[in-house]
């Protein structure tokens, strides 16, 4: 008698502990500490909080430790933690104006108040294997003498500049309550506020290839870095016991304002548009990732023609989330036999008229989860 | 929105978790929509989906559904393709046994609630008893029109003229409707429902069964439900009427000639064999024949 | 007032009477017209059990609610925004849940009804009766119901009418009777053939 495959409970277990094993590796070596992660892994860390929409350094580390370094289940350990969090409120809006910088350049304008500061970039390096980090030992350089200690007077905003010359269009804050696309599921035409909450979200990757094909012509918008900014904000809330704000704390955050073609019913109207992008810590490529298609995704608002994917509001928001989109893509290992025991008895039905009159079976329709 | 909450969920269980994993706010939002669902049958109600501890696509929908309405003094029983013991099955029997401290059961007439992927148990059902299906696309004009705010207008104006054209063309390119599984129905004559990919050999359970059945899509975020005694009916032509698929083999374990068969393939040269893809059913079936 | 304590007990195990209230609420829109028992819970002043019970297991600050003047006292509304956190609305266009009893059957207009396209975006109503039987029969037909069943609920004739004019299926009101300890639920799926009177 053919006995079906059993043990369920028995594999599961043994996966957890072949995993556990995998993660740890040759034990040997020291095991990684959470707060090493944290000081030396900051971009990854800031990726996952990004992503996850948690700004938890410690968690963050954690999760990518426990994730044996994969970041996208890194992002989904920390938002399944999320979910299981209190709301207790919404902050004042982040005033980025009043940030600590650590970096900010601006490619519109040569010189400008507050200046250009290039502060911690890959972007001047040659991207040459260092062999002495392989030999384990401290870099070749040595640390500079402070790059220009970060002001504390607040920095004006270049695009605020322009937007006091009236170039720019105004963005306008309606007053109304924040939505949030974590409570309320996003409904279309989505706003704004719920546009940025999902891009913010959204998978770094899929936001710059996205923003990439802007560039190449699928919904051009002409943009221009017009500020990034990286560096230190206070978080404050108004609570009802309280007349005033109280602030909870500081959080590095990467902010970009792109200037983008601009628009205007008649020539002496005309004005920039803005895109924006906004990640936890260090995650310059991310927000100018999320600046591109949030740019792009204002082509109604704009009365321009959508031409490319970027522009689609369902297909962007839709598909930007990696949890959303990892989940469904691996549940494709999950068992199918009953869907595909039921295509393959339709299958074999179509063809045996097929076969008798000698014709050739058209592909089948794809198939379904 | 921002006040601080009277009703803190408690965490009852004495553990680290809420009863049940979500907490009592969240409940209330699905157990709301769930109501909707069950008052407009067919209908997709749009709920704050969360995120949950297992991945999207793997029952999400169906285990905040669950979730949501579980008591202490329910019985669970979970099945994946039909089977108990299937890993994911077996994963989130264990989700709940953890985190509700609930009874759990592998036989059908035993359990009060029923959590499953794509099939319908072939016990059938009473009345005492919720089916929750987990469910990828809740949307059966999905795949005709990507667009949501396309589809939720069609279903407005009950507009289902291109899920006709549709079978239609499977019937002048295959000779049949190329549909296997996740088969559309109409429910109570009014809206077009996806019953998630249960083979279509399981679309007849679904009318007039006196258990209700809840759906869950977790990532698509929509709740939909089908109350106990009513009307479903796959689409189908007049001179196309829909049909169930049919075996020539029997079950290889327990002999039935009525259940979904899953086919096996047993040795290099293609020998096949067929079992009820339904354990439990099997399982009784061969205590009754004293095999 | 003045003895009464403002502040009134609500449930004494929450989580897990919020979800029996849920289940047998569940169970009375699936199943319309059969009335279900739910789990002891106190009253609110003129709130029965069965009311209150409904209020504390499915209203929070997510959902606004609309009172009916019997019921809208101050202590009412304290204790619903304590327990439930609920915002107590003026206008019934902006609840998503409304309170009634029997005197306010004759106008249910103004309630959202939903839209075509979001036909759940819609107000419930929870009718407080004295109670769930004695009245007319009436055959409810549709969705959980097998055939055909009689329903007597002590409605006013003008009941049936209004909630004609107030729906459109899939737009309209989704109403629980409550009384004592018990309720009955009347889904706008429902098909209800209103009594006819004997001409003689």
């Amino acid at each position: 008698m053919y006995v079906a495959v059993k043990g369920g409970e028995q594999a599961i277990d043994n996966a957890h502990r072949l995993l556990a094993k995998k993660r740890r590796g040759d034990t040997d070596r020291p095991a990684l500490e959470v707060a090493q992660i944290r000081q030396q892994l900051p971009l990854a860390v800031a990726r996952v909080m990004s992503e996850g929409s948690l700004y938890d350094e410690e968690l963050a580390a954690l999760a990518i430790k426990q994730a044996a370094g994969d970041l996208m289940e890194a992002i989904f350990l920390l938002r399944a933690y999320r979910t299981t969090l209190p709301r207790f409120a919404a902050s004042v809006p982040l005033d980025t104006g009043r940030m600590q910088l650590s970096r900010r350049i601006s490619a519109t304008f040569k010189d400008l108040p507050g200046g250009q500061l290039l502060g911690p970039t890959f972007d001047y390096t040659h991207r040459l294997l260092d062999f002495a980090l392989l030999a384990e030992g401290e870099p070749a350089d040595a640390p500079p003498e402070s790059n220009a200690p970060a002001s504390l007077e607040p920095c004006p905003r270049v695009l605020e500049m322009l937007g006091r010359e009236g170039l720019m269009t105004p963005e306008r804050d309606e007053g109304a309550p924040v939505p949030d696309m974590t409570r309320e599921p996003l409904e279309f035409p989505a706003s704004r506020a719920q546009r940025l909450q999902a891009l913010a979200r959204g998978d770094e990757g899929f936001l710059l290839a996205l923003g990439y094909s802007t560039q190449r012509g699928y919904g051009r918008n002409h943009p221009f870095a017009g500020e990034i900014r990286i560096g230190v904000v206070e978080v404050w809330l108004e609570t009802p016991e309280l007349d005033f704000a109280v602030p909870l704390g500081d959080i590095e955050v990467t902010e970009c304002e792109m200037i983008n073609q601009f628009v205007g019913h008649t020539p002496d109207q005309a004005q920039f548009t803005r895109g924006y992008g906004l990640a936890f810590g260090y995650a310059e490529r991310k927000a100018m990732g999320m600046a591109l298609v949030d740019r792009a995704l204002r082509a109604e608002e704009y009365g321009e023609e959508v031409q490319g994917p970027a522009q689609q509001e369902e297909f962007v928001l839709m598909h930007c989330d990696n949890v959303e989109a990892g989940g469904f893509v691996s549940h494709l290992k999950l068992p199918h036999y009953v869907d595909f025991q039921a295509e393959l008895e339709l299958i074999r039905k179509l063809r045996q008229p097929a076969q008798t009159e000698q014709a050739e079976p058209a592909p089948l329709e794809e198939n379904r989860a | 929105m921002n006040a601080l909450h009277s009703q803190a969920p408690a965490s009852e269980t004495g553990d680290e978790y809420a009863f049940a994993y979500l907490d009592e706010q969240t409940k209330r939002m699905i157990r709301r929509g769930l109501l909707k669902a069950v008052a407009i049958p067919g209908y997709q109600v749009p709920f704050g989906g969360r995120e949950m501890p297992l991945p999207y696509g793997w029952g999400t929908g169906g285990m905040q559904v669950t979730a949501a309405i579980l008591g202490g003094d329910d019985v669970l029983k979970v099945i994946d393709q039909g089977a108990d013991d299937t890993t994911n099955a077996v994963s989130i029997r264990r989700f709940f046994s953890r985190t509700a401290g609930v009874a759990t059961t592998t036989r059908t007439p035993e359990a009060t609630v029923i959590q499953t992927r794509h099939r319908v148990p072939e016990t059938p059902l009473s009345n005492d008893q919720i089916l929750v299906f987990q469910v990828p696309i809740p949307e059966p004009l999905r795949f005709i029109e990507p667009a949501e705010t396309e589809t939720r207008t069609m279903h407005a104006l009950r507009d289902y003229g291109v899920m006709h054209v549709k079978l239609y063309e499977d019937i002048a390119t295959f000779g049949h409707i190329a549909t296997a599984y996740a088969y559309p129905v109409t429910v109570d004559d009014r809206y077009v429902m996806d019953p998630s990919p249960i083979p279509k050999f399981d679309n007849p359970k679904l009318d007039m069964n006196p258990a209700l059945m809840l759906f869950g899509a977790g990532r698509e975020k929509r709740l939909y439900a089908v109350p106990p005694y009513t009307r479903v009916v796959s689409l189908d032509f007049e001179d196309h009427p829909f049909a169930v698929q049919r075996w020539d083999e029997c079950c290889a374990v327990c002999g039935s000639r009525d259940s979904f068969l899953d086919e096996l393939i047993i040795d290099d040269a293609g020998g096949k064999r067929f079992v009820c893809s339904d354990t439990d059913y099997c399982r009784q079936r061969q205590q009754e024949t004293g095999q | 007032m003045s003895d009464a304590p403002y502040l009134q007990p609500a449930f004494e195990r929450p989580a897990e009477a919020a979800q029996q209230t849920f289940r047998a609420a569940l169970r009375a829109l699936a199943e319309p017209g059969l009335a279900r028992p739910l789990p002891p819970t106190p009253t609110l002043e003129r709130l029965a059990p069965a009311t209150y019970a409904l209020c504390l297991s499915l209203l929070d600050a997510d959902t606004p609610v609309w009172l009916a003047p019997a019921f809208d006292t101050p202590v009412v509304r304290a204790n619903l925004s304590f327990h439930c956190g609920c915002p107590v609305v003026e206008r019934r266009e902006q609840a998503a849940f409304a309170v009634l009893d029997a005197g306010d059957l004759a106008d249910l207009s103004g309630f959202p009804l939903g839209s075509e396209r979001y036909p759940d975006q819609s107000c419930t109503l929870l009718v407080q009766l004295e109670r769930l039987d004695g009245g007319e029969p009436v055959a409810w037909q549709g969705p959980g119901i097998a055939g055909q069943r009689q329903v007597d609920l002590p409605l006013p004739g003008h009941f049936w009418k209004q909630r004609d004019l107030n729906g459109d299926f899939p737009r309209g009101l989704d109403v629980f009777f409550t009384a004592g300890q018990a309720l009955l639920g009347l889904p706008r799926s429902t098909r209800c053939l209103a009594p006819i009177r004997e001409a003689s």
